[in-house]
């Protein structure tokens, strides 16, 4: 094998063909095993429609050394997705529309004789505000009287946490951190509320679903094993299915009340108008100098600031750890048709760990890192002060995160920072510009910095240090 | 009515699985099950992979959900056939 190739962790299970990375760039082997259904994903024009409506990656033929010779069919180069997204770190409508593309793209393929054969939402990613499906490996060849395969996963991975997201708490979504193959129907069962009982699909397909699978358990065990091969689901059955999964996905619905953070910029009492304005002068001023390929914007919040730079065709992922802030800020994006920005939900002080096998199928936050640059507005404080972390740490994290770095300083004496101290000892005698600045020159150098206009606040440009 | 997901020959061993329904007394089953799951969902520890019970569910349901697919495709069509029903009489 050549020693530049790397084989991507999260493909191991799939036996039709393989991920793996060569100088820097993505390919994916289709084994001799899989050469019937992907000619007839080609061949039949399911591939053209599909990547034509931007619902399936596209990908170009190569013909460069495979990594595994004596199964290598195909080797394709995909197009590349910038920032990879895991469903747990998406609001609730980017898992609603993901799992409706699903649904698109299922509908489509059985229009063409092909069906999918698993219904993976990490097989789902974002370019800007639109999911597309991305792995070209999916598709099977659709036989009459087949049940849908991907129908339990379908239902663990989309179904299940959108109704718990939306029926008890749309932050149960971390369940999907937690389970790697989606929320099992029998949790759901049990955390979904009476009434959502007497919504049709959802008492279907999750809480009869989670019954069957249940009664199951006990009718097969020690008995042998169900093959179901005699039994027949006829075309119009499995259409209906879908339709069934599809309206139910439509009918699910989350509306976030107005939060602390949603309203953050809209008070009068965070920002004056003016500091507001030269605030975003001097962001601008700064991309301007470094002019990034990426950034990550933490703490994001509705993505006021992350717009500046997406706005100027800077790749952009706007992570904020409140629900109602990602998910305004998506449908913003849908509503303006948004191509370079990316919201999804984080938490810094406990980012995206590696999960799954050998916690590398899916990877971490940082692993994904380093991106160009990072903006830290109005961040700091939180970190230090609510969180207790040391400047030391807080520096320690972003030389991980980012090579450039936007961040901004707010005293004690600020209006935040009192709210912020307002409920608990004053413990942070470190916390002062001065040890600010000493703790992040240990690893970055301060290239500029300046006041905001009416405040007290200090907007820094840092380059990390080699 | 009675449903009957597996029938066991006699050596115990599922002789295939067969499901026996029909669409009127599906919906019976979807009704009175549902009802008792207003009461309990017990945790599964399934020693059997729990797709295959998802592929017999979905036998189990296919009738309902093709005829509701088939109504609603239809549904104008049938609205129309009543509303003119209605009028004649």
């Amino acid at each position: 094998m050549n020693k530049e190739t790397e084989i991507v962790p999260s493909s191991f299970r799939d036996p039709s063909g393989f991920l793996f990375r060569r100088d820097g760039l993505l390919y994916r082997q289709v084994n001799n095993t899989y050469k019937e259904e992907y000619d007839k994903l080609i061949g039949s024009g399911l591939y053209e429609v599909l990547t034509k409506e931007g619902l399936l990656i596209s990908h170009e033929e190569v013909s460069i050394e495979s990594p595994d010779p004596a199964n290598a069919y195909k080797i394709i180069q995909p197009q590349q997705i910038p920032f990879i997204s895991y469903p747990y770190e998406w609001c609730f409508s980017q898992l609603k529309e993901a799992a409706l593309t699903t649904l698109k793209i299922q509908k489509k393929a059985f229009d063409f004789g092909m069906s999918l054969k698993d219904a993976s939402a990490y097989n789902i990613q974002f370019r800007g505000s639109d999911p597309v499906h991305i792995d070209t490996l999916s598709f099977g060849g659709y036989r009459e009287g087949e049940p849908w395969v991907a129908y339990r996963q379908f239902c663990q991975h989309f179904l299940a946490p959108l109704a718990i997201m939306s029926y008890t708490h749309v932050k149960l979504n971390q369940l999907l951190r937690i389970h790697v193959d989606g929320v099992p129907l029998d949790l759901a069962s049990s955390l979904l509320p009476f009434r959502s009982r007497f919504r049709f699909a959802i008492l279907t397909h999750i809480h009869l679903h989670a019954r069957t699978q249940k009664r199951f358990e006990g009718e097969s065990q020690g008995t042998g094993r169900f093959t179901g091969a005699d039994k027949k689901m006829g075309r119009k059955s499995f259409l209906g299915l879908i339709d069934s999964l599809e309206s139910g996905i439509k009918s699910l619905s989350w509306k976030p009340k107005e939060t602390v953070w949603t309203s953050y910029y809209g008070g009068s009492s965070n920002y004056s108008s003016e500091s507001l304005e030269h605030k975003k002068e001097l962001i601008e001023k700064f991309l301007d100098e470094i002019n990034p390929e990426e950034v990550w914007d933490l703490g994001a919040n509705v993505g006021l600031f992350s717009r500046i730079c997406s706005n100027k065709g800077i790749r952009t992922v706007s992570f904020d750890l409140d629900p109602a802030c990602v998910e305004g800020s998506y449908l913003q994006c849908r509503e303006n048709g948004e191509k370079h920005l990316l919201p999804l939900l984080l938490d810094l002080t406990n980012p995206s760990p590696g999960i799954g096998w050998e916690n590398k199928e899916r990877t971490s936050l940082l692993d994904r890192g380093p991106t160009d640059t990072a903006l830290a507005l109005a961040l700091v404080h939180h970190l230090a002060i609510s969180n207790n972390t040391p400047f030391p740490k807080i520096a320690n994290l972003l030389t991980e995160i980012c090579k450039w770095l936007i961040i901004e300083f707010i005293p004690k004496s600020d209006p935040q920072a009192q709210k912020l101290l307002a409920g608990r000892e004053d413990i942070f005698s470190d916390y002062t510009q001065d040890r600010f600045e000493n703790s992040f020159e240990k690893q970055f150098s301060i290239m500029d910095s300046s006041q905001v206009r009416d405040s007290q606040r200090i907007i820094y440009l840092m380059k990390k240090k080699q | 009515m009675r449903i009957r997901i597996c029938r066991k020959g006699q050596n115990g061993i599922n002789q295939k699985g067969r499901i026996k329904w029909n669409s009127s007394k599906l919906l019976d089953f979807i009704l009175v099950v549902g009802f008792l799951l207003l009461f309990t969902t017990d945790a599964a520890y399934a020693y059997i992979d729990p797709g295959i019970a998802s592929f017999a569910f979905q036998m189990l349901i296919a009738g309902l959900v093709g005829s509701l697919f088939l109504i609603k495709l239809f549904w104008h069509k049938i609205k129309a056939f009543f509303l003119k029903y209605i009028v004649r009489r």
